[in-house]
């Protein structure tokens, strides 16, 4: 008996961890559940599950019965399967054991139910009559829960013959829980046996299984019926048939025939049920030249907005204007002189804004903006009128869904909406919502309440804690999205009910994303084979003694955080980690003379010259912020001769600058912290770095004697687009530099003089501000100088020059750094693109976003 | 290389505290036990250019423990390294190495940051006599006898400024003569070329233009095509009746119309160089085949519409005249053409096969067929190139080849070398393997050391071939070191200043151009030599060597830091 008594220990410890894991299953089920938490559930219910197969063999109905008994007497009581099969599998060949086990396990889980009956936890042993001994808890939080899980049971009966054939797929695997496919057989019996036999059978505890994520499926489906054959629905609903548009008269550019099956497609999707789509073809295809012939294709409406990023809207301007031989007329709406009536407005054809327009107006209109005279609020214009059509260019920008300008872009009103964009998803699926919830796609984007038949688009609980509409606590509402898509993956990745969401994903893209790969289109595209190369270099000894004690600095502190498991709460610190050490492997200078000066202010003239990239003598400054020497700059001019506009040498746009004014001083804290890199360090007795020459090496084979190879350099770091900037000039090459701080004009000009000018051969290109929304086929070589582990972001960039145009062979070359933390990046890099092409691609692999495991790879050696 | 010379590298500041303290860092090397610490303890004084004394490992040999046991300490440090010294702590720490994978990160260089010397050193400061650390960019003064912090090195500095003017245009031109550097144009243009280049400024009114000569033409092309300025209009310029020779060297902007009129106008070519021709369909190249009736020499690069089908039937058609070939930047190139090239070719002489997108060992093979080849170029395939293909191609024909180019074939490996190149190609004088990272320095330096059939390189590239080190050099060296006219070491990241050193005193009687780029090694002081030694020198590549800053007089030296 000593032996048993042990066990006796044992099980009412397994019980409380039992506990334990039902709150967690709790917590999951609201919403908040860690990673871990999750983990130790599932593999409870593996545990279980072993169990429950061994004891399955076992003829061991004495405890079947008593479980059904306390079942029976007492709902309240939640009788422990767990420990009763825990002990039946150990003694199950001793009968004495069998004997005692179920009281003493019964005991102890009644003593446990009375400790934690306020928190409203059950087992709920269901078995059917075939099986024996099929166990599973069911635990919700809500009070009236037990009336809940009879009502699911009722509805079981009623509507389960079709809603479990449906969801056995989902449970049929292997890795996620053993139980499964059990439960799953046991279903299938059990649909069979209730079809034929009589009612009294479903009146019986039913042996089944539901995980939380299917048990929210079950809870929405029964307030919301309409939601249940959303599936079968889309699935039935008639393949697409590809047809191809006339070539609209208007249209100056000829469509390439796979163009012309877009435009049909985006106008078949406007008039579909869901109002609109993704056009999401890969970068250079012409989405652009699509929209375009969309907006010329009858019936035509007025207005359309299209919202762009800064750097596109000139030249949506200019494509719209070119391309259709000005049949449309365009208005800007941006910059400081927007006064125009929603009447003029509306007599345009197009109406172009920017991202940062639509973010700020809305926030004026909601929140106000703070003046010295207190908030003040405006209504919104383009928040007010009813637009016909409204497009989002690049519409990844809005991947976050609580960023501010994805609610301002939600907050238009119309009937039509296109996406555009070449990646879709960058990091995770979540990213998708926001796509969904600007197209409100019905019922995807959508919050259900679990409890009432409330459903509505917003979240909105202005108390906090109850629902405007329905009353509800948060908790108790759900996005379909979330529920049946992102939970599942997010919780089983590519197994199991998360290979079902994925299935899901894909069938609702097939409805609403169009989406072509220019691998497939090749022949159509005509495009150039693209050569990527990762060129990896060694520091040299002095960098990497710097780089070293960086890194082990580094290093240090981030398994600080991983020893005291708050890598999470950390994110932000341990960013700025690795962020130093890729720059650290750029130049030394950009950790160094990050935010202070290395030189002393008294002894040291900072200002360098545009002109002469020597340190400024006598320097003024011209309108558009840039420094040049007297003296050279009065050369400039006078060398450019009457008559001719004089454009700054540095950023393009007519240059205007006061030749008498007084020389500048230095520069003050203030003008000192925006200023660039270049007048922070000591130019004079500047070093270049490893990876510098290494582009400077590359740029240099290009040279030749016969022909001009154009480049496009992009980095992450506008400091060190400034570093090259002046040491390329200094080698004789001449480039010019586009960043985030440039206007519109400023930008347009600067491309233009790229494109045409031959003799400036490089475009230093920063990531964020470049990275989209540029056609620059004149340059056929491109130069990544830090890699990241977006991938995403790196071919949007590369996707500068390989787009319809490019008559030249393209080479994208990543400069890596191979001792440090760069050649890790690559690796992860690789890891993220296995992600988009399982999800976009529809390319069956597995997902990775960047987890503690990532990171640690990182830190790792 | 004085024995008695102290100048040293830039050390650690670890390993110069110890250093001072009489722990020699490298003997404790990583993977060797300390053992010459308490002997050198006792020696040390505690200032800090005399610990040179502790001898840096045991295996030294006799004549550098004598060498080194004299030294004192008169002569300041100056700022070049001591070759000999670094050279053995590089040996040191490659032996560290073999011995000890699992040291990660710096294991692929030669060089390390242990094999420094002054960095990171604090010292006090000859003029203001503030403690200060050394760092690589601090200045030492002669005048002074000793390191200077950084402030009083700033003002130590010649601080003359020159009139204001001439300080501008010496900027100006100094930006003018780095883009001439790097373009190779140092001497004053001839007269004949400006005004071409005036005419191709002009190039516009082609129309107003009589007759150039056939011998100019070829430049005019080259300058038109560096302007980006050969379009349908300025084409035409280069079409006439009787010409046999036709380059163009940017076709990206001409059109498939224009590309027809070159087989309408010249249809006498027997020699055609397209370049960049994006533009180039299936129809083009058809027309080409049945009008181009005498071409011998092709040339198409970047011809990525081209179809499979209509390059069969090009070679087909035109194949048996056939001598050289080029073919560049496509992806629609598959066995099926290679296969035709082989069997409708048969008096090719030149072939360079460039970046095809699906070249693999079974089109390698077939190149085996070409019985006539002279020059073989297979660079940057796009599919995967093992070693058995390269070496059932130089069986065959492996003995007839002068040229040979495996530039960017990254997967081959020593048997290329040892089992092909080798035995096989006794009349080899050009030799690319730029790329072959999976070469090593030991089976290398064995193969360029026993390579007794052929009599001498005159071309040799090793770029990037990462693992190669200063065995491979000499031994090459040593093979060809009377033909040799170019020599690329692009990045051999483990050849030493030692090997270096050796080149300068090597006689190399021919060599025109050589690239040193990325060995660290390289210092002023070894340009100075090569510039003295080296009489038929012309070129030398330093990229990435961060020691060499100095200019030169003679040499046309590229890649400094500091143009």
């Amino acid at each position: 008996m000593g032996t048993s008594c042990n066990k006796i220990n044992s099980n009412s410890n397994k019980g409380k961890e039992n506990m334990h894991f039902v709150l967690d299953d709790n917590g999951d089920s609201k919403g908040n559940a860690s990673n871990q938490q999750v983990e130790r559930d599932d593999k409870l219910d593996m545990e279980t599950t072993r169990w429950n197969g061994k004891e399955f063999e076992e003829p061991l109905s004495t405890n079947k019965k008593l479980i059904i008994q306390s079942n029976n007497t007492s709902s309240q009581h939640s009788t422990p399967p767990l420990s009763i099969s825990d002990t039946s599998t150990h003694t199950g060949s001793s009968t004495d054991n069998v004997e005692a086990n179920p009281n003493t396990g019964f005991s102890s889980a009644r003593k446990r139910s009375l400790r934690s009956s306020n928190l409203k936890k059950k087992f709920v042993p269901l078995s059917s009559p075939e099986e024996s001994n099929e166990s599973e808890f069911i635990d919700d939080d809500e009070s009236d829960e037990v009336a809940s899980i009879i009502d699911i049971k009722e509805d079981e009966t009623f509507d389960s013959k079709v809603e479990i054939p449906e969801a056995a797929p989902s449970s049929s695997t292997e890795s996620d829980e053993e139980s499964i496919p059990l439960s799953y057989q046991s279903k299938r019996r059990r649909v069979s046996a209730r079809a034929s036999s009589s009612a009294s059978s479903s009146s019986r505890t039913q042996a089944k299984s539901i995980p939380s994520h299917e048990r929210t499926h079950y809870r929405l489906i029964r307030q919301h019926p309409e939601l249940e054959h959303v599936w079968e629905k889309l699935e039935e609903e008639a393949p697409r048939e590809v047809k191809q548009i006339e070539q609209p008269k208007e249209l100056v550019l000829n469509l390439l025939p796979f163009q012309r099956e877009g435009v049909y497609w985006l106008k078949r999707q406007e008039d579909s049920s869901f109002g609109g789509g993704i056009l999401a073809d890969e970068m250079g295809m012409g989405k652009t030249i699509q929209t375009i012939a969309l907006l010329l294709s009858e019936p035509r409406g007025k207005p359309t907005l299209v919202v762009a990023p800064v750097v596109a809207i000139m030249q949506w301007k200019e494509e719209i204007d070119t391309h259709t031989n000005k049949a449309l007329s365009t208005y800007l709406y941006y910059g400081q002189a927007r006064d125009i009536s929603g009447e003029e407005l509306s007599s345009y054809d197009v109406v172009l804004t920017s991202y940062n327009v639509i973010e700020s107006v809305y926030r004026k209109e909601r929140s106000g903006f703070r003046r010295k005279n207190g908030v003040v609020k405006e209504k919104s214009l383009l928040h007010q009128m009813e637009f016909y059509r409204i497009i989002l260019d690049e519409a990844h920008g809005i991947k976050s869904r609580t960023c501010n300008t994805a609610r301002a872009v939600c907050g238009l009103r119309t009937t039509r909406k296109i996406c555009l964009s070449g990646t879709p998803l960058q990091n995770r699926i979540g990213e998708l919502f926001s796509l969904l919830r600007f197209l409100r796609a019905d019922p995807f984007a959508y919050y259900y309440c679990l409890q009432c038949e409330c459903k509505s688009l917003h979240w909105r609980f202005s108390d906090r804690s109850n629902c405007d509409e329905c009353g509800h606590k948060p908790m108790s509402h759900t996005c379909y999205f979330n529920a049946e898509m992102l939970k599942p993956i997010q919780k089983f990745g590519y197994e199991g009910p998360g290979k079902l969401a994925f299935k899901k994903v894909h069938s609702l893209l097939k409805h609403i994303m169009l989406r072509r790969t220019k691998l497939e289109r090749a022949d159509d595209l005509g495009l150039p084979p693209r050569v990527v190369e990762v060129r990896k270099d060694l520091f040299n000894e002095e960098e990497e003694d710097v780089y070293q004690s960086l890194y082990m600095d580094s290093k240090r502190k981030f398994n600080t955080y991983l020893a005291e498991g708050v890598v999470l709460n950390n994110y932000a610190n341990i960013f700025q980690l690795i962020t130093r050490m890729r720059q650290m492997a750029d130049h030394p200078d950009l950790v160094l003379a990050s935010k202070r000066k290395t030189v002393d202010i008294e002894n040291q003239e900072n200002i360098v010259c545009k002109i002469c990239d020597e340190v400024a003598q006598d320097a003024i400054e011209s309108r558009c912020h840039h420094t040049f020497c007297r003296l050279c700059v009065t050369e400039y001019i006078n060398a450019a001769g009457d008559g001719e506009n004089v454009n700054c040498p540095s950023c393009f746009i007519p240059l205007s600058i006061d030749l008498s004014a007084p020389a500048l001083e230095d520069f003050s804290e203030e003008k000192f912290k925006n200023a660039s890199i270049l007048n922070r360090i000591d130019m004079n007795s500047w070093r270049s770095s490893t990876k510098i020459e290494a582009l400077v090496e590359e740029l240099y084979l290009l040279r030749k004697k016969d022909r001009t190879l154009k480049s496009i350099v992009f980095s992450q770091f506008t400091s060190m687009l400034d570093l090259i900037h002046w040491r390329l000039r200094k080698a004789g090459f001449n480039c010019v530099k586009l960043d985030g701080g440039m206007t519109p004009k400023a930008r347009a000009a600067t491309i233009e003089a790229f494109s045409n000018d031959i003799n400036i051969t490089i475009f230093l290109v920063s990531l964020k501000a470049g990275g989209v929304a540029l056609n620059l086929t004149e340059a056929s070589q491109v130069f990544m100088m830090d890699p990241w582990w977006n991938g995403a972001v790196q071919w949007q960039a590369m996707d500068r020059i390989h787009r319809i145009g490019q008559k030249r062979p393209i080479k994208v070359i990543t400069l890596c750094i191979e001792n440090s933390i760069e050649s890790k990046i690559i690796e992860l890099q690789e890891k993220k693109a296995q992600m988009i092409h399982a999800t976009i691609d529809q390319d069956e692999k597995a997902l990775n976003q960047l987890s503690v495991e990532d990171m640690q790879f990182l830190f790792s050696n | 290389m004085s024995s008695g010379s102290r100048v040293r590298g830039p050390n650690s500041a670890l390993t110069e505290f110890l250093r001072s303290q009489g722990i020699n860092a490298s003997a404790l090397g990583r993977a060797r036990p300390p053992r010459q610490s308490e002997e050198s303890a006792g020696q040390s004084t505690g200032t800090e250019s005399e610990v040179i004394q502790t001898p840096t490992s045991v295996e030294e040999n006799n004549e550098d423990e004598n060498s080194m046991s004299t030294t004192t300490i008169e002569i300041p440090v100056v700022k070049r390294r001591n070759l000999r010294n670094q050279k053995k702590k590089k040996k040191t720490d490659e032996e560290a190495e073999d011995n000890e994978d699992t040291f990660s990160m710096n294991s692929r260089a030669g060089f390390s940051y242990k094999a420094r010397e002054h960095t990171g050193k604090l010292d006090f400061c000859a003029h203001c006599n503030c403690r200060f650390t050394i760092t690589p960019y601090s200045k030492y003064s002669n005048s002074e006898k000793g390191w200077l912090c950084y402030p009083c090195s700033r003002g130590a500095e010649d601080r003359s400024v020159p009139e204001l003017r001439t300080r501008k245009r010496k900027a100006l031109t100094r930006k003018k003569v780095a883009a001439a550097t790097m373009d190779e144009e140092i001497s004053v243009p001839k007269l004949q070329d400006l005004c071409i280049r005036v005419i191709a400024e002009y190039i516009n009114d082609i129309e107003a233009f009589g007759d150039i000569g056939q011998v100019n033409m070829d430049k005019i092309s080259q300058i038109i095509s560096k302007n980006r300025s050969l379009n349908d209009t300025t084409v035409k310029l280069f079409l006439s009746g009787g010409q046999t020779e036709l380059k163009l060297y940017d076709c990206s902007k001409i059109t498939a119309d224009s590309l027809f009129q070159i087989a309408q106008y010249c249809p006498n070519l027997q020699t055609l160089h397209l370049t960049y021709c994006g533009q180039m369909q299936d129809q083009v190249l058809h027309f080409y085949a049945d009008h181009l009736t005498e071409l011998t020499d092709v040339s198409f690069q970047g011809a990525f519409l081209v179809s499979s089908s209509e390059w069969i039937n090009f070679f087909k058609k035109r194949g048996s005249k056939l001598i050289s070939l080029e073919l560049t930047d496509t992806a629609r190139i598959h066995v099926s053409v290679i296969n035709a090239i082989v069997d409708c070719c048969p008096n090719l002489i030149s072939l360079n096969l460039s970046r095809i997108f699906y070249l693999d060992d079974e089109c390698v093979r077939l190149l085996a067929g070409c019985r006539n080849l002279v020059s073989l170029k297979i660079e940057s395939p796009g599919g995967i190139i093992n070693d058995g293909s390269i070496l059932d191609v130089l069986n065959q024909i492996g003995s007839g080849l002068h040229t040979l180019s495996l530039s960017g074939c990254t997967k081959l490996t020593d048997e290329v070398l040892k089992q092909g190149i080798g035995p096989c190609c006794g009349r080899l004088k050009h030799l690319n393997l730029s790329g072959l990272e999976l070469l090593t320095d030991d089976e290398a330096s064995i193969v360029f050391g026993e390579w007794k059939i052929q009599s001498g390189l005159e071309t040799l590239s090793l770029r990037r071939c990462l693992s190669l080190g200063d065995k491979t050099v000499r031994a090459v060296l040593v093979n060809s070191g009377h033909t040799l006219r170019t020599l690329d070491l692009n990045g051999m990241s483990f050849v030493t200043d030692e090997a270096l050193q050796y080149i300068v005193n090597f006689p190399l009687p021919m060599l025109k151009a050589l690239d040193v780029s990325w060995i660290r090694g390289m210092n002023d002081k070894l340009v100075c030599d090569f510039e003295s030694k080296k009489p038929t020198l012309e070129k030398l590549l330093v990229w990435g060597d961060n020691h060499v800053l100095m200019p030169s007089n003679r040499l046309l030296l590229i890649g400094r830091e500091v143009q």
